[in-house]
């Protein structure tokens, strides 16, 4: 009840939070599950794309296979949401910010594609997901002071990339 | 040991007079230098005059990470915790 109704005030006017259980393991934040996940969105665009054009959507293994798709596109999407929050909202702090004043705005871009692509199958928009993420990953190596490449990944979709070089 | 504190928790705390010295075994909130505003269990005063801070689960941050704090980064003493199912007191007098 009394929980209930500090959650309404909070709605409102938000009481300051404080962190009473630091993520462990401390410290390790790595941008590639989230790139790994954003390809996933792409190759599974690809597949659902590819069933519809060539198979018979009245099958039910077709059906089976769409389905599929989209709960496993749907996963993914939110992946990628998920673990980009957790960097930007656990990891850049005041130095992050200040080296990379756009990185919110970036961001909030993945956010936005990342709800598109779970909404939509268009291809176009899980591309600007991968490069968003890769804008990410760039940015996220840079404050560590290690430098990053752009490769095609050896495997479907075969986007370009970002990698850190260690 | 599971954690005293879950995630949406409110906590209900009293802001502590600058003259005021913590016990040690308060629940505290530290305006933290690398980790923001935490919540921690207040260890022993150093002979520095620093304090240490300690975790109540197994998956809390090691004390070695949170360093030490100074008697002005702790803002105050937590009294109670609202939580969805219970309100319970965090002050052990």
């Amino acid at each position: 009840m009394l929980h209930r109704l500090l959650q309404s005030l909070d709605s409102i006017d938000p009481f300051p939070q404080a962190q009473a259980h630091c993520d462990i393991p401390c410290k390790i934040y790595d941008p590639s599950t989230a790139l790994i996940a954003a390809l996933s969105v792409v190759r599974l665009m690809d597949i659902m794309k590819e069933k519809s054009a060539g198979g018979d959507m009245t099958s039910l293994a077709t059906q089976n296979t769409m389905v599929r798709c989209v709960m496993r596109k749907e996963e993914e999407a939110e992946k990628v949401k998920h673990e980009v929050r957790i960097i930007w909202g656990d990891y850049f702090k005041a130095p992050q910010f200040e080296a990379f004043p756009t990185a919110s705005d970036v961001v909030h871009k993945i956010m936005l594609l990342g709800s598109a692509c779970k909404q939509g199958t268009s291809r176009a928009d899980g591309e600007a997901l991968v490069e968003a993420v890769n804008s990410f990953a760039e940015m996220f190596w840079a404050t560590k002071g290690i430098e990053t490449t752009k490769k095609t990944c050896p495997y479907p979709p075969s986007l370009e990339v970002v990698y850190p070089v260690l | 040991m599971r954690p005293l504190l879950e995630e949406g928790d409110f906590i209900l705390f009293h802001r502590l007079a600058a003259t005021k010295v913590p016990k040690p075994g308060a629940i505290v909130i530290v305006h933290h230098e690398h980790l923001g505003t935490i919540v921690k269990l207040l260890g022993e005063e150093t002979p520095s005059g620093r304090f240490k801070l300690a975790g109540l689960s197994v998956v809390s941050t090691e004390a070695a990470h949170l360093g030490q704090v100074k008697r002005q980064d702790i803002v105050g003493q937590a009294m109670v915790r609202i939580s969805r199912h219970s309100v319970l007191p965090l002050w052990a007098g």
